[in-house]
């Protein structure tokens, strides 16, 4: 599945006159034409174009493939270039000013890239390709056009991975029908790149060219004019066994490897310095069968966000026409179950009268040695208390805290009788409790003395009753 | 049928050009309307969903507060029977009473006024310590019945230092008239 929407990526070595593609199902290998100036023929093109488009088999709506490229080392330049210590983001700047000073045009017309050979506290030695740019843009055209997004390297380069030993010091002879391509290997980089002309004496200009011992040959022309006989009598020669078949070279192989075991290579690009460019939709090239799918693509999103929202009325409005209709039977029993009952509660709440409050207040106010007759109240906040004080000091005071508690109206001392030759005033009262919202808020306070005198513990505290009433 | 000139085809055409172009401009109005009826329809139907989703928590609030309240007051409406109320009122009140330390005296029961939504007045005395009083008195409202203290008298005892003496009257409310008002 995971194929299916992300293709595996292909490997591709273009040389002057072939183009070899390989990818895990199989491989292709395709003859190129090309004009005076290097270039492409038209209609080569034109069948590169179809035969890779049939061998990609990408979808419209697929991404594109990925498409790791080699190309020959036919105007490729490789450099030394030794940096100082840089971090790195300052070192492809630095490289910039180095590869205009070693190169003949300038980094904006070459597409390049570099690997690090050494690394050292003085410095850092890096090893610098290039090619100009038009060389990769021509390939690049065609590959996207095709359906691939391309990467290029140099495919000398991804022999060196093909090879079985890369430890010491070796060169690779890339030797096709048409060409030759030594590369010298120093500490696992391409240090220098030479083209051979196939059809002078290859061995002697291997040998001439190459300071290594140990050389390694690939490529379908490789055993031709005795060339490996030759150079065995001076070198260790070996061969680079690569499976037959379409698509498969050292190069293809090396690309491969680079890909599965993420081996990072020089990459080729145009490196361009950020310029500052406006959008122009009247420089937009519609001819362009790319510009036409992606216009389409926008009609289509244009039209789809036109019609989405009418199109989720019509499907979904019977769905939330079902669905509010249930939600508001349930909210209608809901409702006609707790409402009520919370209306009751509260109506029940509020008509509780505060009898236990005012009976605390009372006996809170009253002074020690006071005598209980009776205490009446009725819902109505009507209240009437007959009792025996001490003195008319006392009935005062009493009056006096009731009114300071904020909880009581109208507090009329009804009948106040002094009783003859004894301390004591016999007195009837009556009082209002004032309404719910405007009479103050009772905190119930227990004495260590009354809360140990009364015998259950939600009972709020009261004053003991005198052992004799007192008649009136 | 005579042939037609190469003049009349073209009026033919053109005219059968203009009448499918006023045909489809036609049914795309109509099309149109529709559309956007269904559509006003639905953004209605959306907006009303949202607004009882704010109900909801609403709902949901006031559930919280009834539950509270019903624990509060120990008190379940839904619990409660019309026939047996006041028989289980008056037990409850009763045993609350006699398991508080209270002396009971006479109990006297009464249909309440309709009009007040009133179910039943049941009076009583009773004498007890004081503690057992005032805890009765602490208790009456969380014996699971809708009952309201109507009055009270307490008065001492003069025969029994420490006893008082307490007549009650108390009002068994009548819940489903409550409720219905509201309703």
């Amino acid at each position: 599945m995971k194929e299916f929407f992300n293709p595996p990526p292909v490997f591709i070595e273009i040389n002057p006159t072939s183009l070899r593609i390989l990818r895990e199902s199989g491989g292709l290998e395709l003859q190129l034409q090309r004009a005076a100036d290097g270039k492409l023929t038209a209609a080569c093109r034109k069948g590169l174009m179809a035969a890779l488009q049939n061998f990609l088999g990408r979808k419209h709506w697929q991404p594109r493939v990925r498409a790791v490229c080699g190309i020959s080392a036919h105007g490729v330049s490789l450099r030394k270039i030794a940096l100082p210590a840089l971090t790195g983001g300052e070192i492809e700047s630095v490289l910039r000013l180095q590869i205009e000073k070693e190169f003949p045009l300038s980094p904006d017309d070459l597409a390049w890239g570099w690997r690090e050979m050494s690394n050292g506290p003085a410095g850092r030695e890096t090893i610098v390709a290039a090619v100009r740019k038009e060389v990769i843009a021509d390939y690049a055209g065609l590959l996207s056009e095709a359906g691939a997004n391309p990467e290029f390297t140099v495919s000398a380069f991804a022999r060196e991975l093909a090879c079985p030993s890369r430890n010491e010091a070796h060169a690779i002879l890339e030797m096709d029908r048409s060409h030759a391509e030594l590369v010298f290997i120093e500490n696992g980089a391409a240090t220098s790149l030479k083209i051979l002309p196939s059809d002078g004496d290859i061995a002697d200009a291997v040998l001439k060219f190459s300071p290594a011992k140990i050389i390694y040959i690939s490529g379908n022309a490789a055993t031709q004019n005795g060339l490996f006989e030759k150079l065995s009598a001076r070198l260790d020669c070996r061969r680079l066994e690569i499976p037959g078949g379409d698509g498969f070279s050292a190069a293809t192989l090396g690309l491969k490897k680079s890909v599965s075991e993420n081996i990072p290579m020089p990459r080729l690009q145009s490196k361009l310095q950020p310029a500052k460019t406006a959008f122009s939709f009247s420089q937009m090239d519609f001819s362009r069968a790319e510009n036409r799918r992606w216009l389409a693509r926008i009609g289509v999103l244009l039209i789809l966000l036109l019609i989405l929202p009418y199109a989720e009325a019509i499907l979904f409005k019977p769905l939330l026409a079902r669905k509010l209709a249930a939600f508001k039977v349930q909210r209608q029993q809901f409702v006609s179950v707790v409402g009520p009952e919370l209306h009751f509660l509260q109506s029940f709440k509020q008509s509780e009268p505060p009898y236990l409050d005012a009976i605390y207040l009372f006996s809170k106010a009253a002074a020690p040695g006071t005598h209980l007759d009776s205490l009446t109240l009725n819902q109505h906040g009507e209240i009437t208390l007959k009792a025996a004080m001490q003195s008319a000091q006392q009935v005062m005071d009493f009056r006096t805290k009731l009114i300071e508690s904020g909880f009581f109206a109208n507090i009329t001392v009804e009948e106040q009788t002094p009783i003859q030759n004894q301390p004591r005033v016999n007195v009837r009262m009556t009082a209002q409790w004032k309404p719910a919202g405007s009479r103050a808020a009772v905190k119930a306070v227990l004495s260590p003395v009354s809360a140990g005198k009364t015998n259950s513990p939600d009972a709020p505290a009261m004053p003991a009753m005198p052992d004799k009433i007192p008649k009136s | 049928m005579r042939t037609l000139n190469p003049s009349e085809k073209r009026t033919i055409r053109y005219a059968v050009i203009f009448l499918s172009i006023c045909l489809v401009l036609l049914g795309g109005v109509k099309v149109w309307k529709f559309l956007a009826h269904q559509r006003a329809d639905y953004l209605q139907m959306v907006a009303e969903a949202r607004h009882l989703k704010s109900g909801a928590g609403l709902d949901a609030s006031q559930a919280t507060v009834v539950k509270k309240m019903m624990e509060d007051f120990q008190l379940d409406p839904a619990t409660l029977s019309t026939n047996t109320i006041v028989a289980d009122a008056s037990a409850a009140i009763q045993k609350a009473a006699m398991n508080g330390g209270i002396k009971l005296g006479s109990i006297r029961e009464s249909a309440g006024h309709s009009s007040a939504k009133e179910m039943a007045t049941i009076e009583f005395d009773g004498s007890g310590p004081v503690a057992a009083v005032i805890a009765l008195l602490h208790r009456l409202p969380l014996l699971g019945y809708p009952l309201l203290v109507d009055s009270m008298q307490i008065t001492g005892d003069a025969m029994r230092p420490g006893q008082m003496k307490l007549t009650v009257t108390i009002i068994v409310l009548d819940w489903k008239k409550a409720e219905a008002s509201h309703a």
